[in-house]
Formats: structure tokens, C-alpha cells, sequence
């Protein structure tokens, strides 16, 4: 492969390029500021609460028995060995729960997936029984002795494979669970491992390829990874009063577990209690039910309050990011526009579906890129396998479908002798124009992301490819995702007799600083300090509705219904005033909990108490609901005038060096640039870009769940590595584009997943720059490495 | 399982009292000297001890001294200890510099030579290069004492060639001498590393010609593993050795029982071989490795 001269020499880097106008962003006290995370200091002295710590009085301890075996029927479970032990209390099978919930499906998209095993078993590791001790100890040793014996059914492991005619059927019929409005166009099925395929068509594609002067067509493949968040999954259940029920969990969704865990046992919602505290860590492994469920029908079976808290090993069998094969095809005219892209996508959503149609069918449309593309189909199938469930990771599949279509568009810049990043600016989609959805884009500024790219890796100067057996590479990539809809927050803003307040909502604040950011939003709206402002965490008896923490929308839909619960708040104390004071509200301020008029009267809050209860106590309650609009989209086309709230738009950039003996990759730059709309918390949200960013790389350079026939070999941290210190680039970089978003609070938009999107293809591309070698699989470990090089000199490994 | 199960910890006041507990345990007991692997292996019910007997309280166990043209390391001398020894570095640098290498800060404070050896995990660094540099042990019970060569000391993965009751005391390095080269590298992508390959040469002349060698691998195989034909052809004048690399490094290879693991498949590890040979000769010499 030649690779086009593109580099001039190093420009006058005293001239800059006039800054892009900017939306005038409104002069505030508390929001854009970086004030240090509320929490820290609890976090650091060790009172910061976490579920995982939360003993109960009198309570049990569980442990699952798992399946041995990919995909089976459960011909006998026999727990006598089990129960002889002394300290064992019981032991749960799955016919046990169906004498309390008759129907113990769930699911947020198919009712799939049984609390414990029914009749058959999976996937490995799936939960067949639950072992009761108040020892924990004693659990474990009696988890060993319950004899299941199955009968092997044949398994089908590969997304692409369980497709095909004559593969294994995993579910012999599937229930729609009809709960989100996105997912309702879901079909009940039978006799196939396909629960969701999901188009998106735009334009001709056929005569976009007939047209097009040239067509490139290629495959990437990602494989699965586990999330490893440091604070495994637990749930506690105990009974609440004589009919209800009080969860204690590290969940990202207290809303959804009391809607399911209600539905499950055939209960009003207001019976089921759901509290959360700090999560340590998440990204998507703790949405809907994980262990809920299981708690919940353990402690009504034996009426007292059980705890099942997974190991780290446990993890790698409960949740997983989905590995996936994708084809795409791209025609190109002449002048290096794209004209037509074609994308199907395999989704191994592994054994029970969990939320992955909405991943596959959320992320599955944008799978043509942030490009301006006249014919587009895109194809996504979410597959049923026998590997271990998948669900959302931290970017929801974007960044699998990221991998595809930037590795992809620097094969055909290469291939045409254009620079990279000359080809994604002739490409991009502009505000304006339509997506394949065909909602137009609107507050997307991927320009600037290219800008900032070009700017911090100086992109126009020459690179210094070295010689000898270390060479260096440079590379970057696009990316962007769609908000999540439609989904709702609800939040109440409490402001007390003294004028403290407190912020209640269902935001769970898992290590990503939303009640900082909450906080701050409060605070701006109220004219008080962030560091008064009392964030209360996850309760659905206090805390009102709010869909999830995922997807980054909490800063946008939850900010803003803080945003106008606060300003709820104000206004009923600026009534209050103005009713005393006599004058317009117009002429009122409320500041630092007091009212001030312009023509200088001011009603402390002990005066507002007083004009509103009669004595100096009260409480003023303001409430927001924020719900963006959204249309369906054909379930034919894929078409929709308004799919998304907000786009995320997302570019990275790294510098590698390639030891071409070993096949080792070191990453010595990464720069990571997010749109963000207005930053609530700017440091926050730039190590929000940094974590995501040094999380994508161990999923770039090594991490991946390695199976044998369905079990997992590397289930532990001893095998399966995370980066480290060591990893981490010494040019770790983030930066913000802020363009105020015209509906978010303060402007702001999502950050959490942004990092993410473009990492890998990033650093495929450099080492592509290095050395002439293109990997199309992740992860890109040095053996991996090695063998495409000596590929590419037509001496392959094995001939040694 | 995954928790790690009860047990309970016994301090002995004497290698001496430490031996009799062995014995009293017997297959119940092991031995506690810093436990970063050994509790791991607990925690996934590899192994079962109801009785831990800790080494670590032994005084004077974890001396450092030189004796009679030897380094004599104390079995709870810690992995940073030995890093940080002046005595071991004047004396044999490659092991100080190999022991600045083993695993991370945490586990180097705890983690001592002795548990490291008598553990014999397929992915440790310290045995492949005491092969080279000719350690021995001590082992000492109630019955006696013996001096047992590193080679022999380990008997498989997981597995050592001590009797029922013995301890390890002590490891026993002979000191570096000017007509020594002598060095260890490894390659680590994941949480241990991938490959060990460790080298000591014996030069009269500066490097110029080397009159003996000793070369061992680590990692890719079950145990650490001489390359005894391998060392046959790296004697003799440098420009000679270096040509005879290659051969030396599939002498090797040919020689450890490569692993097809999730730390790369045999060829890869057969490569690797070859690449790290070249360098640790290099390194050996004190020369740039590529």
C-alpha cells in the first residue's frame, strides 16, 4: 500500500485559525464551574455508603449454584448433600419461586429470563439454585453439593452462526415485555435466535452502489468484554411491615426494579421499596434485574431478609458488552465522498436479551457514521447464543459499530490517497442536513471535534515514523451516538425553613458525579452555594421516577428536571414574597436564601416562613418532569423526524509505537475531544472523557472474555486484565467542545459514554500509519499484531 | 468458591517450631510467607489449608549477609527488600534488578523470595533467573538440613521437592564476578508475564569470547526450564554467538514444554523466544537491547 504524501511542513503556529462564534453563554456562579465532587471527602475517609457493606439484622446469606453446562435440560436438581450441612437454612430452585411468582420471567425487552432456571439451563454460569446460610461460608461449601444433572443440548456460540437455518434454538418462544415505548414494536417470535431485526433505509442503496466508482467491503469483529466494576454486583431484601418488601441494591434503575419487581409478584408498585447508595462503579452492568428479583423471592420464601453479593468472578457470568460482527460496505464516488453504505450488524446478545434489541436497534442506527450519506441501509440483528447475557457497556454498542465504520473509512482514504482527516471533513453531516434516519442534525459540532483533533496532534506537521524495529503511528476517528428516548426524570427540590435544600431524585450517582452536577444545577437556579446543597440518594419510597442512569442522559433529563424544580421552588417563594411585599414578581430576585426587590426590600427566609405557615418552619416544594419529544420510527424504514433528544458527538486521536518484533502497541498520546454542549462540572466531565477513554483502551489493547465451550476461562482480575497505571498513555488528554445545547440545562448535553466511541479504531489506524498493517479484530494484542505483520510479509507465524 | 475459606494463622517462634507444626498439621497446614499467591489459590479453593503457619515472624528470617562469595538471602527477605538491598546490588545486580520487576509495589512488600519459590508459579521471574545465576536453597526440619539446587527444588507448576516438614530457609546466590554477564527480561502484557528468559555468561576477555553459559526460560512453559543443549552453542567467540542465537533460542524452545495458553498460542511464545534471547544477550552485555 503507498500511503499518499499528505503532511506539509510544520506550519507558523503563532497564526490560529479565528475562533468559531459562539453561542453566548449566560454569566453563573455555580454551573461551568469545576468544584471538587461532594462525595470526595466521604469516599476518601471511608463513610461514603455502599450496598455491598449493608449488613441486615437477621439475615441470610446466598450463594448461586451455577450451570456447568452451555445449553441443557435440567433432568434433576438434588440439594440433600446440601441441606444436611449444618447452618444450611434452604435451598431454592426455581420450582421453589414458581410456587410465589407462577411466571418469573423478566426482562426489559422479553420476559426471557428466569429468576433461577426452569426445565433448562443456557447458558454456563447461569443461576440453577440459591443456598441460604447465615454463614456465608457455610453457603459456599453447600453451593458445591447441590447435585444438578443435566441433559447436553447442543449450543451455537457465534452470533453469525446461531442465525443460520439449523442452528440450535434458544428460547423456543419470546414474550415482548412491553414496559419502554421504544421497544414496543418488539415481536413475539418463535423458532429462531433472531429477537430484534432492525432497519434503518435511506435513500437507494442498490443504485447508490451502481453509481458509485468504487466499493470497499469489509468485516470487523469485537468480542465480548466484562465490565469489572470494582464494586460487585448485591442486592439485600428484606420485609417491609406486614405486606411489603424493601431492596437495598447497587442498581443504576430503582424506578425499573420496582416497576418489575412489583410485576413480578403481582403487587402495586408502592409495596416494593428500592434504595441504592453509592454505586462503585457500573457502566450498564447494573440496570433492570440483576439480583432483584432473586432477593426479593428468596426473602418472601423464607421470610427473613437475604443478601446475595457477587464475587468478581461471578461478574464475568452475570452481564457482558455484546461481541459483534459487522459488515460494511461503502461505495465511493470519485471526488471521495461517500455515496452508499451498506451495514448489517450480528449482535451476540449471548443467552437472555436483557436490553440488547435496544442496543442493537439504538446503536444499530448509526452505523453509517456521522457522514452525510444519500443511500444508507443499515441491518441489525440482536442473536440469542449460549455465551452469558450481554447488555448495555458504557457506549451501548457504539463503539463496536465505531470500530466498523472507522477502521473502514481509513482503509478507503488510504486506498483514494487522501488524508484522514481531510476525508471525514468532505463527508461530515452537517446541521441541517438529514441522517439515515432522517431526523435532521441539530447541535452536532463535529467540525470543531475535527478542529480540536487536528489542533492537539498538529496534525498538518510531519510525523516521524521512526526506524528500526520500534515504529511510530498516528491515527484518529469520529464518532456519535443518539440519546436515548424517549425516557422521563421526575425531581423535587426541597427547600427547607432555614433555606438549606435538598435535591431528591433517582439519579444514581455511580462514581460519575451526578450529585455534584444535580447539586450545581440546583444551586444555580436558587442563587445558593453547591457546597449547602444536599443531594438524596435513591429511594422510590421518597425519590421520584426517573427511567435510569444510563445512556448519558442524566445530566440532560435529569438536570433538566432539577433545573425546573428549582425554579418551581423560587417562584412559590417569590409569590410568597410578592404577596407580602405587594409588588410584581417581575421585581423580585431570590438570592442566597433570601428575597431582595429592586427596590431593595428583602424577605429573609424566616420572614417567607412566616408570611407563608405563620411560624419560622414550612417546607417549599418545587417539582420538574422533563420528557424530550420523540417520534417512532417506521418499524419498515427506520424513519423518524425526531429520534433523538441530543447527538454525542465524540473524536480521539493517539500516538503509538509499534515493537514490530514483539507485536506490542503502546500508546503514547490519546486525545479524546467531546462535544458536550455546556459543561456543568468541567473537570469532572474531562475525566469523564479521560476514564472512558483509558477504559476503551484496555478493551483496544487486551482486555477480551476468552470461552471454552461456554465457560469462561479468564474469569477473575488475576486473568483478565484491566489497565493499569502502567497502561495509561503519558499524553492522556481531554478536551470540550462547548457549544451550549439549545435545550439542555445550561446548555449542557451527556458525557459518561462520549470517551469511548472512537478509541479503538483510533489506535487501529495508527498502527496502520506504522506499519501497513490493518487488524479487523479487537483486541489488538501483540500476538494478534505479530501475525498480521508477518502476514503482510507472506512469512505467517506458523511457518517458523 | 470465591471467598476465601476460615483458617487459622500460627506465629512459630523457631524454623525449628515451625517444622514440628508441619508436621503436626501435615496436609492440613501450609506455610504463610506473605501469601500473595497462596491466599489467591485459598480464595478459588485450590488449595484448602485449615492452618496457615507464618514464616514471616521468624526473626533473623529475613537477613540479607554475604558469605563465603555468596549472597545468603533469608526466606522472608521480601522482593523489595532485595530490590533495595545495597548488598545485593554490589553483589549479583541482575537479581536486584530482576526483583524491581516482579509483579507491582503492593505484592513486592508483601510477596517474599522464598514463598515465590517454594510456590513455584508457572509465571514467576525469580526462579528462572536463580537458575542461570546456579542458586541453591535450604530446606531444614527436625530431622536436619539440605542444600537442595534451585533446579531441583521445583518439581512441576504449583509443585516443589520438599519433604514432609521441611522449610525453606534460606537461598543461596553465588556473588557476580568481573567475567560475569548476567540478565533477566520478561515480556508482560497481562497481570503476570508472558515470558521469563533469563542469561549468565562467563567472559574472560570483556565479552570478547564467552567460555561458559547458562540460559532458562519462564512462563511460556510449566516451570522454569534450562536450555542445557542451548547452552552448548553460546560459547565461544562473540560474533559466534550471536550467530548461533537463533539456533540457541529454538534449542530452548525446544527444550521447555510450550504452553498453547491465553498468553499467546506455542509459535508466538517460540518467537518470543528468539526476539528475548537476542536482547538479554544484549542487556547481558550492558548494551542497548534493540
Amino acid at each position: 500500500m503507498t500511503i499518499p504524501a499528505r503532511f506539509t511542513e510544520p506550519a507558523d503556529t503563532t497564526v490560529e485559525a479565528p475562533p468559531k462564534a459562539k453561542r453566548k453563554a449566560a454569566v453563573r456562579r455555580e454551573v461551568g464551574r469545576s468544584i471538587p465532587r461532594l462525595e470526595s471527602h466521604a469516599k476518601v475517609d471511608g463513610s461514603a455508603e455502599y450496598i455491598y457493606h449493608l449488613r441486615l439484622p437477621g439475615m441470610l446469606q446466598g450463594k448461586i449454584c451455577r450451570s456447568t453446562v452451555p445449553h441443557g435440560r435440567i433432568v434433576r436438581i438434588d440439594a440433600s448433600a446440601a441441606l444436611a450441612i449444618e447452618g444450611v437454612h434452604a435451598v431454592i430452585t426455581g420450582e421453589d419461586i414458581r410456587t410465589l411468582i407462577p411466571d418469573p420471567y423478566y426482562g426489559p425487552a422479553f420476559h426471557d429470563q428466569p429468576i433461577l432456571a426452569i426445565g433448562k439451563v443456557r447458558y454456563v454460569g447461569e443461576p440453577v439454585a440459591v443456598v441460604l446460610a447465615a454463614d456465608l461460608h457455610v453457603a459456599e461449601e453447600a453451593a458445591d453439593q447441590v447435585v444438578v444433572e443435566y441433559e447436553p443440548l447442543e449450543p451455537v456460540f457465534d452470533e453469525v452462526a446461531a442465525t443460520k437455518p439449523g442452528a440450535p434454538i434458544i428460547h423456543d418462544s419470546l414474550r415482548p415485555a412491553g414496559m419502554f415505548p421504544d421497544l414496543q414494536y418488539l415481536k413475539g417470535r418463535s423458532g429462531t435466535n433472531v429477537a430484534l431485526d432492525a432497519r434503518v433505509l435511506h435513500g437507494d442503496v442498490e443504485k447508490g452502489f451502481a453509481e458509485a466508482d468504487q466499493v470497499f467491503e469489509n468485516v470487523f469483529r469485537s468480542r465480548k468484554v466484562v465490565h469489572a466494576t470494582f464494586e460487585p454486583t448485591v442486592s439485600l431484601a428484606e420485609l417491609n411491615g406486614s405486606n411489603g418488601l424493601t431492596i437495598h441494591t447497587s442498581s443504576q434503575s430503582p424506578s425499573y426494579v420496582r416497576a418489575e419487581v412489583s410485576r413480578l409478584l403481582g403487587w402495586p408498585e408502592n409495596r416494593v421499596r428500592v434504595r441504592t447508595a453509592f454505586l462503585g462503579g457500573s457502566f450498564g452492568a447494573k440496570l433492570y434485574i440483576k439480583l432483584e428479583a432473586l432477593v426479593a423471592a428468596c426473602a418472601l420464601l423464607v421470610r427473613k431478609p437475604v443478601r446475595i453479593g457477587l464475587t468478581m468472578e461471578e461478574e464475568f457470568y452475570t452481564i457482558t458488552k455484546h461481541g459483534a460482527t459487522v459488515r460494511i460496505k461503502t461505495g465511493m464516488a470519485k471526488d471521495g465522498r461517500i455515496v452508499a453504505r451498506e451495514v448489517e450488524t450480528w449482535w451476540n446478545g449471548g443467552a437472555y436479551a436483557d436490553i440488547g434489541p435496544r442496543v442493537s436497534q439504538k446503536s444499530g442506527f448509526t452505523a453509517a457514521g456521522p457522514y452525510d450519506i444519500e443511500n444508507v441501509s443499515l441491518i441489525n440483528y440482536a442473536v440469542y447464543t449460549n455465551d452469558p447475557p450481554a447488555g448495555a457497556l458504557r457506549g451501548f454498542g457504539i463503539s463496536q459499530i465505531v470500530w466498523a465504520y472507522e477502521c473502514q473509512n481509513d482503509i478507503i482514504a488510504r486506498s483514494l490517497g487522501i488524508d484522514p482527516l481531510e476525508f471525514r471533513r468532505r463527508n461530515i453531516l452537517h446541521d441541517g442536513r438529514p441522517h439515515a434516519t432522517g431526523t435532521i442534525m441539530t447541535n452536532a459540532e463535529i467540525d470543531e471535534v475535527l478542529d480540536r483533533l487536528s489542533d492537539r496532534m498538529h496534525w498538518d506537521v510531519l510525523f516521524d515514523h521512526g526506524s528500526g524495529p520500534v515504529r511510530r503511528g498516528r491515527g484518529l476517528a469520529i464518532g456519535f451516538k443518539a440519546c436515548i428516548a424517549p425516557t422521563t426524570s421526575v425531581a423535587v427540590v426541597n427547600v427547607y425553613g432555614d433555606g438549606s435544600c435538598c435535591v431528591s431524585c433517582s439519579t444514581v450517582d455511580m462514581g460519575q458525579g451526578s450529585d455534584t452536577a444535580m447539586a450545581q444545577i440546583a444551586a444555580e437556579t436558587l442563587g445558593i452555594s453547591t457546597e449547602t446543597v444536599r443531594v438524596i440518594h435513591p429511594d422510590t419510597d421518597v425519590t421520584p421516577y426517573d427511567m435510569a442512569t444510563l445512556g448519558s442522559r442524566s445530566t440532560y433529563h435529569m438536570g433538566n428536571a432539577v433545573r425546573l424544580a428549582a425554579e418551581d421552588a423560587r417562584a412559590q417563594l417569590l409569590r410568597i414574597a410578592a404577596a407580602t411585599l405587594q409588588t410584581d414578581i417581575e421585581e423580585l430576585e431570590y438570592r442566597d436564601g433570601a428575597v431582595i426587590s429592586r427596590s431593595g426590600a428583602r424577605m429573609t427566609m424566616r420572614g417567607l416562613m412566616l408570611a407563608r405557615f405563620g411560624m419560622q418552619a414550612g417546607t417549599v416544594i418545587g417539582m420538574g418532569t422533563f420528557t424530550p419529544p420523540y417520534t417512532k420510527p417506521d418499524p419498515r424504514t427506520g424513519q423518524s423526524p425526531q429520534i433523538t433528544p441530543y447527538w454525542m458527538l465524540a473524536g480521539a486521536a493517539a500516538e503509538i509505537e509499534v515493537d514490530t518484533e514483539t507485536g506490542r502497541i503502546r500508546v503514547t498520546k490519546l486525545v479524546n475531544v467531546g462535544d458536550v454542549g455546556c459543561a456543568i462540572n468541567p473537570a469532572i466531565a474531562k475525566r469523564q472523557l479521560n476514564g472512558a477513554g483509558t477504559m476503551q483502551l484496555g478493551f483496544t489493547l487486551f482486555e477480551e472474555m476468552r470461552f471454552n465451550e461456554g465457560q469462561v476461562i479468564n474469569a477473575s482480575l488475576a486473568d483478565y486484565k484491566i489497565p493499569g497505571m502502567l497502561d495509561v498513555p503519558e499524553d492522556l488528554s481531554a478536551e470540550l467542545v462547548e457549544f451550549p445545547h439549545e435545550h439542555g440545562p445550561f446548555g449542557a448535553k451527556g458525557v459518561g459514554e462520549t470517551g469511548m466511541f472512537s478509541v479503538s479504531p483510533a489506535i487501529a489506524n495508527a498502527l496502520c500509519d506504522a506499519i501497513g498493517v490493518r487488524i479487523m479484530e479487537l483486541p489488538l494484542t501483540p500476538e494478534r499484531v505479530l501475525r498480521a505483520i508477518r502476514e503482510s510479509e507472506n512469512r505467517p507465524l506458523e511457518s517458523e | 468458591m470465591t471467598t476465601l475459606s476460615r483458617f487459622e494463622i500460627h506465629q512459630p517462634a523457631s524454623v525449628l517450631e515451625a517444622s514440628q507444626m508441619l508436621a503436626q498439621y501435615g496436609d492440613d497446614a501450609g506455610i504463610y510467607a506473605g501469601g500473595t499467591e497462596l491466599l489467591l489459590a485459598m480464595k478459588h479453593a485450590a488449595l484448602n489449608y485449615r492452618h496457615l503457619i507464618d514464616l514471616k515472624v521468624i526473626l533473623g528470617l529475613n537477613s540479607i549477609n554475604v558469605r563465603n562469595g555468596s549472597l545468603e538471602i533469608g526466606a522472608t527477605s521480601a522482593h523489595r527488600s532485595i530490590e533495595r538491598s545495597a548488598i545485593v546490588r554490589q553483589n549479583q545486580p541482575a537479581l536486584a534488578e530482576m526483583e524491581s520487576q516482579v509483579a507491582n509495589v503492593r505484592v513486592r512488600v508483601t510477596g517474599t523470595l522464598g514463598g515465590n519459590l517454594c510456590f513455584a508459579e508457572p509465571h514467576s521471574d525469580p526462579a528462572t533467573l536463580l537458575l542461570v545465576l546456579g542458586g541453591t536453597v535450604r530446606a531444614e526440619s527436625a530431622t536436619g538440613a539440605r542444600e537442595i539446587p534451585v533446579a531441583e527444588l521445583i518439581a512441576g507448576a504449583y509443585a516443589n521437592n520438599f519433604l514432609p516438614g521441611e522449610v525453606l530457609t534460606k537461598i543461596t546466590v553465588p556473588c557476580a564476578k568481573p567475567s560475569h554477564r548476567a540478565g533477566y527480561m520478561k515480556f508482560q502484557v497481562h497481570e503476570r508475564p508472558t515470558l521469563g528468559l533469563g542469561l549468565w555468561m562467563e567472559t574472560p576477555d570483556d565479552g570478547r569470547t564467552f567460555t561458559s553459559a547458562r540460559v532458562a526460560v519462564g512462563c511460556v512453559c510449566p516451570f522454569p526450564t534450562r536450555g542445557v543443549e542451548a547452552e552448548k552453542v553460546l560459547t565461544g567467540s562473540r560474533g559466534e554467538v550471536e550467530k548461533r542465537l537463533p539456533e540457541a533460542a529454538d534449542l530452548i524452545a525446544d527444550a521447555a514444554d510450550l504452553v498453547d495458553d491465553h498468553e499467546g498460542s506455542v509459535e508466538y511464545k517460540r518467537h518470543l523466544i528468539h526476539i528475548f534471547l537476542r536482547r538479554v544477550f544484549r542487556k547481558a552485555l550492558r548494551e542497548p537491547v534493540s
